[in-house]
Formats: C-alpha cells, sequence, structure tokens
C-alpha cells in the first residue's frame, strides 16, 4: 500500500494463448474508504451507495436494463407487456 | 438499501481474522484494524503497464459520452468499445468482439453481462467501481466483496492447485504472501465471464496473477 495506506495497487498478469496472441500485464489501483478516515465526499448517484465509507451495505442485484457502465438504457430493452408465468381462470 | 443484519457477525469475522493477522504477521492486511475499511477501484478501465504489452483500450475513434453528460443534457449515452485492433487480440477474438459490438447496433444485444446479475469473473472483479471492495483474511482464505451485488471471490492460502478444476465463475484462486504482497494465481475460469467491461472474452485456458499491494 502506499500513501499511508489509503491507495492499494493491483499489478495484473495475463496469459491465454487461445485468446492473446502474448502474456500482456495491467495495473488497476483501490482508494480506501474508511468512516471518519477516508470518507467520501462526492455526490454519489442512484446506483451507488450513499454511504461507500463503510459499513458494508445490503444491495442485491436484480436484472435489469441498467448498469454501472451503462447507466441509461445503452439500447432498446425489450420489456415483456405480459406476466411471463401462466395464470389461472 | 439497509444495512445488512449480519454487520456484527462480519465485525467478529474481520476482527478475529486481524488478530489472527496480526499474530502471524502476514501484510498487507487490507481489513484490519476496523472492519468498515473498503476499497474502491480508481475507475473502469484496467491501466497499460509501464512497458510491454497491455489491455485492450477503448477505440480511439468512436465517441462517447459521460455519465454526466447523459444526466445533464439527456444526450444518447455513448459508450467506449475496446480497441480491435489491439495487438494481444487473437484475430477471432477479435472477430468476436466485433460481432457482440455490433449487437449494440442490431438491438440484440439486450444490456452487459453485469447488468443481468452474472458474477464479473476475474479479473474483472477488478473493474467494478463505485462501491466498495471489503476483504475479509482469515488464517485459510480471502474473501474479497464487491459491495454493490454482493460478488464473492475466495482465494485459499497455501494451497496447490487442484489437478483438474472445474470451471467455476471466478475460477480456482490460490494467494500466499510475498513480503507486502498478496499474490493471487487464478485458473479455471468460465468462458461466460470477461476480461474487462470491453467484454473481451477469454478461453478455458485463461490464467492470471494478481499482485496487491
Amino acid at each position: 500500500m502506499t500513501n499511508g495506506g489509503m491507495t492499494m495497487e493491483v499489478n495484473l498478469h495475463v496469459e491465454d494463448p487461445g485468446a492473446f496472441t502474448t502474456p500482456w500485464d495491467a495495473i488497476q489501483r483501490y482508494r480506501r474508504v474508511e468512516p471518519g478516515v477516508a470518507d467520501v465526499k462526492e455526490a454519489f448517484n442512484a446506483l451507488s451507495s450513499t454511504s461507500a465509507a463503510g459499513p458494508i451495505l445490503e444491495s442485491s442485484c436484480a436484472e435489469n436494463p441498467n448498469s454501472l457502465s451503462a447507466p441509461k438504457e445503452p439500447c432498446p430493452f425489450h420489456r415483456r407487456t405480459k406476466p411471463r408465468f401462466l395464470t389461472c381462470g | 438499501m439497509r444495512v445488512v443484519s449480519l454487520i456484527p457477525a462480519l465485525a467478529v469475522l474481520f476482527f478475529s481474522a486481524s488478530a489472527w493477522g496480526a499474530a502471524n504477521g502476514f501484510s498487507p492486511r487490507f481489513c484490519t484494524p476496523n472492519p468498515s475499511v473498503g476499497w474502491v477501484s480508481a475507475g473502469v478501465r484496467l491501466l497499460p503497464p509501464p512497458s510491454g504489452p497491455g489491455p485492450v483500450v477503448a477505440d480511439p475513434g468512436r465517441r462517447t459520452t459521460s455519465n454526466n453528460d447523459v444526466r445533464a443534457s439527456g444526450a444518447q449515452a455513448l459508450f467506449a468499445m475496446g480497441d480491435l485492433s489491439a495487438p494481444i487480440l487473437q484475430p477471432w477474438r477479435a472477430s468476436r468482439c466485433a460481432s457482440a459490438m455490433s449487437g449494440f447496433w442490431l438491438e440484440n444485444l439486450p444490456s452487459a453481462a453485469q447488468a443481468s446479475c452474472w458474477p464479473v469473473g476475474t479479473p474483472g472483479f477488478l473493474l467494478y467501481a463505485v462501491q466498495p471492495v471489503y476483504f475479509v483474511q482469515s488464517p485459510k482464505v480471502v474473501v474479497m466483496i464487491w459491495q454493490a451485488d454482493h460478488q464473492v471471490r475466495h482465494v485459499y492460502y497455501e494451497r496447490a492447485p487442484s489437478p483438474n478444476p472445474k470451471p467455476s465463475w471466478f475460477g480456482e484462486s490460490v494467494g500466499h504472501y510475498e513480503g507486502d504482497m498478496l499474490v493471487v494465481d487464478t485458473i479455471a475460469s468460465d468462458t461466460r465471464t470477461f476480461i474487462d467491461q470491453f467484454e473481451t472474452p477469454h478461453t478455458e485456458k485463461l490464467h492470471t496473477i494478481e499482485r496487491f499491494t
């Protein structure tokens, strides 16, 4: 960790001769979030936690047309106008 | 969304794991001394290395709009797509990427895999931002929890890889410490997962090594 324990770095090495012509490397960095120590001050959108600086929150995944990388319906999403299940009567 | 009721149990797990870690001197410790410590990834793209072959990057010829542009103006969302001329891509893999990307225009690709609740796999797990990843470090396993969908990876310590591991969403990960670094070796990743958010595909031969430091 660097920056006084506030930053973590991940060095990635990837090999897959079926998909890639050569092994390759990449980097990802993380910043620490911790209540009272490394609070998050940015305004968050509806897709994100409102208290990213802990504690861990409940968040279930429900299939939907949005994702973190595509927040506003990237392409028309096929919606059913009638329920998929059978009804009686 | 509400605070999960398992927090006291998680806190006990974090603190007992932390105590074990302190006693055994492993480093780095991602979750101590506070069980609320989380880690938010810096972005949704893998960064290239200082030298040598690197990851697929965004197609420089494609115009994009940022999330803020979309919110502010209602503009059509234009998302980055991978550069199919990336030298690391095998030609047939580039072709498959092109086919998948054309789906955006043919309207037959409903949405990203993560939006369909598919586990994001390894190393895709590194690229999910905004919400934190929490680490639980115990004597035999590191558990990584991405809060947004409660997606969970397990990294087992000091264990030899299985001779014929069954493919799974996050693959089989074994780890060890090298100084202040956690080294994670992963094989047997399910081919329904992707390398990155450009949905760069991989085969069953994918082998990744991650060094957390």
